[in-house]
């Protein structure tokens, strides 16, 4: 229970600390007692989560686990990704120290031998994806992974909200991947199903809902046999640069920026490749087309419930904005009114009185601008724009491309007043007369 | 030589203190709390939908009697050029004698969907400078755009140079076909078409997904564990954070401006080919007769320095100058070198015109 002056945040803050100094302490004392004999990774019963496949990252990733929960939005995101970098971090030194741990190699055999067994990694993947089975990256340093994953996060968010759930079609949800036997079994069945009756159109929906998401799974396995290439890359430039390093690499951080360094110079020329150009294309249209289809399927469903739906908020939203394109040109038809109605009254009032009161007895006539002026209106177009209660320059001037549409419907002449750049001479002829 | 030499007792001492260095850095980062940003005051002198427009304050006053209205992204947000007041853009420009002026574009939302660059710049820019044109009662102001906003100045100000006094660009896209724009690159493929009708919007962290995929190793890693280290140091921290923070503030994008930008610029890289047409008006670049000034940035990983200087040969005016800051696109806004030598410049070349 947390005291009135230490927050529950400290306490389990400070417990943290305390643990991994022990759990570190523990790792000092076993490395010290197995420097004769061997590999301190042998027996690891008394270290707290060593059952682990990956002890280092594992305990990290169990201190975070017990502590992040009680954390705010923006810092819990940080906290995220910092500590997903640390796993990856660790994942590295752990696999470096079995390795270098418990026989006399060097440092440059284990780490072309751990090199050797990541490349491995990457073409076994390489070959699995291209023997049809649209398997998940290998974990490495859990960085590539982590690439391929926050893509795969926004993809699978997406396919939640599929509209095909398994209660109509079952098998739906395991025929997405259809790389084993039996899905691609369920599959075919799906899309061999005749299309017939009342449910017939939904039917054929969902049939190309498929079929897209076939496509998707083809796109999504070339873009994992692209990046299992680039990972091939990777490795093979990190052993060339190795072996031009002036200074030699004496920890880990410096291991790991030269990690970093390598692994964004190759990637860098592979996503300004044209095979990465095609697959990530292919990879986004594919996944589009799916929601594409998805929410069609989905709209049938919400016409029939009577609920509004995309294409109805899109018809709101478009005509929206076609009001206020119409507002916004009204405004500044009303600015511009409103400015010659001033200068009218000031110069009203600076007549002299028998003037003014000649004004006042006789009829009042607004004043008409001469808009034959402007080339392409005659005597009759301009007739038409006075009735149109268009009788000043400024009007024709402050007029915006959806009012010029609509006049130019009035007047039965579809594109005359832009070809005929109406409003750029009214404008500049304004600017003359200032 | 032996090119790795890690001792393993070495390499343990580095884990442990990776990881006690990160069990003491939440410590700080708790005691950090609200990462504050958007350091001026100033104050809205107009609204329009999502859109406001800010002025700054300056204790002094300014010196310049043209107004200068900065023209921001949509991408991300513009408090960027007002971070923290020993980084902020903004600061320095007041304190270089400029009446500042600055457009925050919002958070567009469903009502937004149907916006389009027409609007953006025949619009909503325009009125903008409309506002500030009867505010100070002069005829024509100076203008600075931020990147993608500097895109938008730089079309603004071809279509209406009779209101621009001076356009200064920084880091701004003019060429989007140079060999080295891994963005453009990317999205030649892309079926934008599609992407509109069916999202609508396009939602910032796809955005946001694509710019760290430009460097993903180090922004997405790299970055992290160089925060570790940094974390025993508030002040390096809270920095830290409010980069993070800003990083991550990416608001959507309204659907008809996205679709337009990235085929007209992106893909069909109209600007450079004068075949580029908003709301029904030509925009060459030649129209641009004004002083121009173009700032970029030699280690820009977003918009290359080769994008930005192709301005030169497109624009009519006769006063071009550029000026290259060594630094990347970020750099150039919050580094204490861009804050020391950027904003003076751009007051001095200002007042000379």
């Amino acid at each position: 229970m947390a005291s009135s002056n230490t927050s529950w945040f400290e306490q389990s803050g400070q417990a943290w600390v305390k643990t991994q100094q022990d759990y570190w302490q523990n790792w000092l004392r076993r490395m010290q007692a197995n420097s004769m004999t061997g590999n301190p990774f042998a027996s690891l019963s008394e270290v707290p989560f060593s059952g682990m496949n990956q002890p280092w990252p594992g305990a990290f990733e169990q201190w975070w686990q017990m502590f992040s929960p009680n954390e705010a939005e923006p810092i819990k995101d940080f906290m995220r990704r910092t500590s997903d970098m640390g796993k990856s971090y660790l994942r590295m030194a752990e696999a470096f120290y079995k390795a270098s741990s418990g026989n006399n190699d060097t440092s440059e055999e284990i780490v072309n031998s751990w090199l050797d067994m990541v490349q491995a990694g990457f073409k076994q993947w390489r070959k699995q994806l291209k023997s049809g089975f649209n398997v998940d990256m290998p974990e490495i340093f859990g960085f590539e992974r982590m690439m391929m994953k926050s893509w795969q996060e926004a993809a699978d968010a997406m396919m939640r909200g599929l509209a095909i759930q398994d209660w109509e079609f079952p098998g739906f949800s395991s025929a997405m991947f259809p790389e084993t036997g039996k899905a691609r079994e369920q599959l075919n069945k799906i899309l061999g199903m005749p299309a017939m009756g009342y449910g017939r159109e939904r039917q054929e929906k969902v049939q190309r809902l498929v079929e897209l998401f076939v496509k998707y799974g083809e796109a999504l396995k070339a873009y994992k046999i692209a990046f299992a290439g680039m990972g091939i890359r990777s490795i093979k430039a990190m052993k060339k640069k190795l072996g031009e390093l002036q200074q030699p690499i004496d920890s880990m951080r410096g291991l790991y920026d030269f990690w970093v360094d390598v692994n964004e110079d190759v990637y860098g020329k592979f996503a300004m490749s044209d095979e990465y150009r095609v697959v990530y294309g292919d990879l986004v249209n594919s996944l589009v087309a799916v929601q594409q289809a998805s929410n069609e399927l989905m709209e049938d469903v919400y016409q029939a419930m009577n609920l509004p739906t995309r294409t109805d908020l899109e018809a709101v939203s478009r005509r929206l904005q076609q009001v206020r394109r119409e507002n916004r040109q009204l405004r500044k038809q009303l600015t511009a009114l409103s400015e010659r109605l001033n200068k009218l009254e000031k110069a009203e009032t600076e007549k002299p009185p028998e003037a003014r009161r000649q004004t006042a007895s006789g009829k009042v006539s607004m004043q008409k601008d001469d808009l034959t002026r402007i080339k392409g209106i005659g005597p009759k177009i301009q007739e038409r724009l006075y009735e149109q209660g268009i009788t000043a320059m400024e009007q024709l001037a402050a007029m915006g491309q959806q009012s010029v549409k609509e006049l130019e419907e009035v007047l039965n002449a579809t594109g005359k007043i832009t070809r005929e750049q109406w409003i750029k001479q009214a404008k500049a002829m304004l600017e003359d007369n200032d | 030589m032996n090119p790795i030499n890690i001792k393993p007792q070495d390499l343990l001492n580095e884990v442990r203190q990776f990881n006690e260095k990160f069990a003491k850095g939440v410590h700080s980062l708790m005691e950090i709390g609200v990462v504050s940003s958007g350091v001026t005051p100033r104050e809205e002198i107009y609204r329009d939908d999502q859109l406001v427009l800010y002025h700054y304050q300056s204790l002094r006053r300014a010196t310049n009697k043209t107004p200068l209205l900065i023209v921001y992204a949509l991408v991300n947000r513009p408090y960027m050029a007002d971070l923290q007041e020993s980084r902020s853009l903004i600061r320095g420009l007041l304190d270089a004698g400029q009446d500042v002026y600055l457009i925050d574009w919002g958070y567009p939302d469903e009502s937004d969907r149907y916006l389009d660059l027409d609007d953006y710049i025949n619009g909503y820019i325009d009125d903008c400078v409309d506002v500030l044109r009867n505010r100070h009662g002069v005829e024509k102001i100076n203008l600075l755009g931020i990147c993608q906003g500097g895109t938008f100045s730089a079309c603004y100000s071809a279509m209406h140079p009779e209101k621009i006094r001076n356009l200064t660009t920084m880091v701004t896209p003019i060429d989007f076909h140079t060999k080295d724009n891994m963005l453009s690159h990317w999205v030649q493929n892309v079926d934008v078409d599609l992407l509109v009708d069916t999202r609508g919007n396009i939602p910032g962290d796809m955005l946001n997904w694509t710019f760290l995929n430009l460097k993903p190793y180090s922004l997405m890693g790299q970055k992290y564990l160089g925060v570790i280290d940094l974390m025993d140091d508030p002040d390096a921290l809270e920095n830290f954070m409010r980069m993070e923070k800003w990083i991550f503030d990416s608001p959507d994008q309204a659907g008809e401006a996205y679709r337009q930008f990235i085929k007209d610029f992106f893909q069909g890289n109209k600007l450079m080919s004068d075949d580029l047409v908003i709301g029904g008006m030509q925009v060459k670049l030649k129209n641009i007769l004004m002083p121009v000034l173009n700032i970029y940035a030699e280690q820009d990983h977003l918009v290359p320095p080769g994008a930005s200087r192709a301005m030169k040969k497109k624009v009519g005016s006769k006063d071009y100058s550029e000026l290259s800051f060594p630094g990347g696109h970020i750099g150039i806004y919050v580094s204490g070198k861009a804050q020391k030598t950027i904003p003076p410049a751009i007051g001095d070349w200002l007042d000379k015109r």
